[in-house]
């Protein structure tokens, strides 16, 4: 499989404080990877140096491009960010939101809204509503329906789990392998419940203060013992 | 007597039913959980409990007085302080300066520089909460909230972000807090592992009503339960 995302050395900072320290992972097409790591480790701003929303250096080539760092080239490329606490716009109504998601892409929006009912019907029925007004559950789906609006070729997608009840929490993640089957898209997704994480993705990067320490196919990372201990609990 | 009672409560907004004649109290000294699916209500008992919604029916009473009568900000003065599903924080202020604010709130014996040393946030107590994990980010809410020298504590999904090993010091921690400040705690999880460990007793939402009660291993147990909210165990 060629790589559709790649990351070589990747620096990232926040003022003085230096988040990555040269990370490099590289997921493939419709390939959906698993980031590990404690609170602090670099996961959120890994996510964040792929879609230019943080300062970076190091080189991000995205289908065989070197991506340029500013958030609106990594949109227009297809890259899709859902941020951790999901960055809906709560004053606007559901439909308002969907509709931003295509944003950066000409054409009808109908079918492609029409699609991201099939995968979340609580959106349809919701529709109108303000989207601050929606449960928890409810605002990653609009979230995740969002990012499919730009068809995008990747999501990046930080903490999808957070805030959500066990049962809603299994249910968005086989709506993420629907969209790496159905629609063909790469996640790349920041995940706490790594035993879930493991269960669907591929492959998983372990992140520990800005660098990669372990990486590799989900279930050799589930064998491991460093990473049952501190991820997985058994 | 109960420190909390909060007494057939409901609260409506147009015509949703968000909590429909819910009752529960906290007895000094208990960890109480408060779970259930999204959108079942929990967030809202908080937001009646700290006065920021007024319930249209029901009485909420602390330490034997009705907080009916009580504005948001004297809640604080009451004793009462509370974390955030979503992290409200000053974003643009220093750690030290947020936790500042809570001990401004309502002055008691809890001095910030001492709260941050306790929750191990003393050496990032310049930085802007802004840039900091968001982990650490629900740890300085924590510290806003002791800063208030409050008897109640009500925490919002503290183990967002988190990973398998930090939940488990978290808590550990939960419960050391609890002893060493003399608190009563109200804890909104999701994380079941977290609050099977530190609740005394929990209380399960479902659409706005109470569908159970108990020590941890008996909700766990209850069929109503895992069919609403914990699904087949696994």
């Amino acid at each position: 499989m060629s790589a559709l995302l790649q990351l070589d050395r990747v620096e990232a900072r926040y003022g003085p404080v230096q988040a990555l320290h040269g990370v490099s992972l590289d997921v493939g097409e419709g390939e959906l990877v698993a980031v590990l790591g404690a609170n602090g480790a670099g996961k959120t701003t890994t996510l964040r140096a792929v879609s230019g929303t943080v300062r970076r250096s190091g080189d991000v080539i995205f289908a065989g491009e070197k991506l340029p760092r500013r958030p609106d080239a990594a949109a227009r490329a297809g890259i899709a960010h859902v941020p951790e606490g999901r960055g809906t716009f709560s004053e606007l109504s559901v439909w308002e939101n969907l509709r931003l998601g295509a944003y950066t892409r000409r054409g009808a929006l109908k079918d492609d809204a029409r699609r991201v009912f099939t995968y979340f019907p609580r959106l349809e029925e919701r529709k109108s509503q303000q989207a601050g007004t929606l449960s928890g559950g409810e605002q990653q789906m609009l979230a995740l329906g969002r990012a499919m609006m730009a068809r995008p070729k990747l999501v990046l997608l930080d903490e999808p789990s957070l805030g959500l009840a066990p049962m809603l929490v299994a249910e968005i993640f086989e709506r993420l392998d629907r969209m790496k089957t159905e629609e063909g898209m790469a996640i790349l997704v920041v995940e706490q419940n790594a035993n879930l994480a493991l269960a669907h993705a591929a492959r998983a990067y372990v992140l520990e203060v800005g660098r990669v320490v372990l990486s590799g196919a989900s279930d050799e990372l589930r064998a491991d013992e460093s990473v049952r201990r501190s991820y997985l609990g058994y | 007597m109960p420190l909390l009672e909060v007494e057939n409560v409901t609260k409506r907004f147009g015509g949703i039913v968000a909590l429909d004649g819910v009752s529960f109290a906290a007895e000094p000294g208990e960890i109480v959980g408060l779970i259930g699916p999204n959108g079942a209500g929990k967030t809202t008992a908080f937001n009646v409990i700290t006065r920021l919604y007024t319930p249209d029916e029901g009485d909420v009473r602390f330490d034997g007085e009705s907080l009916l009568g009580t504005s948001p900000s004297g809640v604080i003065r009451r004793g009462i302080a509370r974390t955030f599903q979503n992290v409200e924080l000053f974003r643009g202020m220093s750690v030290l300066d947020n936790v500042r604010v809570g001990a401004h709130a309502h002055r008691g014996d809890q001095s910030p520089e001492d709260v941050l040393f306790y929750v191990n946030l003393h050496s990032l107590r310049y930085r802007s909460a802004a840039g900091l994990p968001y982990g650490t980010q629900k740890r300085v809410e924590l510290a806003r909230a002791l800063a208030s020298s409050p008897r109640l504590l009500l925490l919002d999904e503290p183990a967002g972000g988190l990973s398998h090993e930090e939940v488990a010091q978290l808590g550990k921690f939960i419960r050391s807090m609890r002893d060493d400040y003399e608190l009563t705690v109200l804890l909104v999880e999701h994380h079941m592992g977290l609050v099977m460990s530190v609740a005394d007793r929990v209380h399960v939402l479902d659409f706005g009503r109470k569908i159970a009660e108990g020590t941890p291993a008996e909700v766990r147990r209850d069929k109503s339960v895992v069919e609403a909210y914990l699904g087949a165990p696994g």
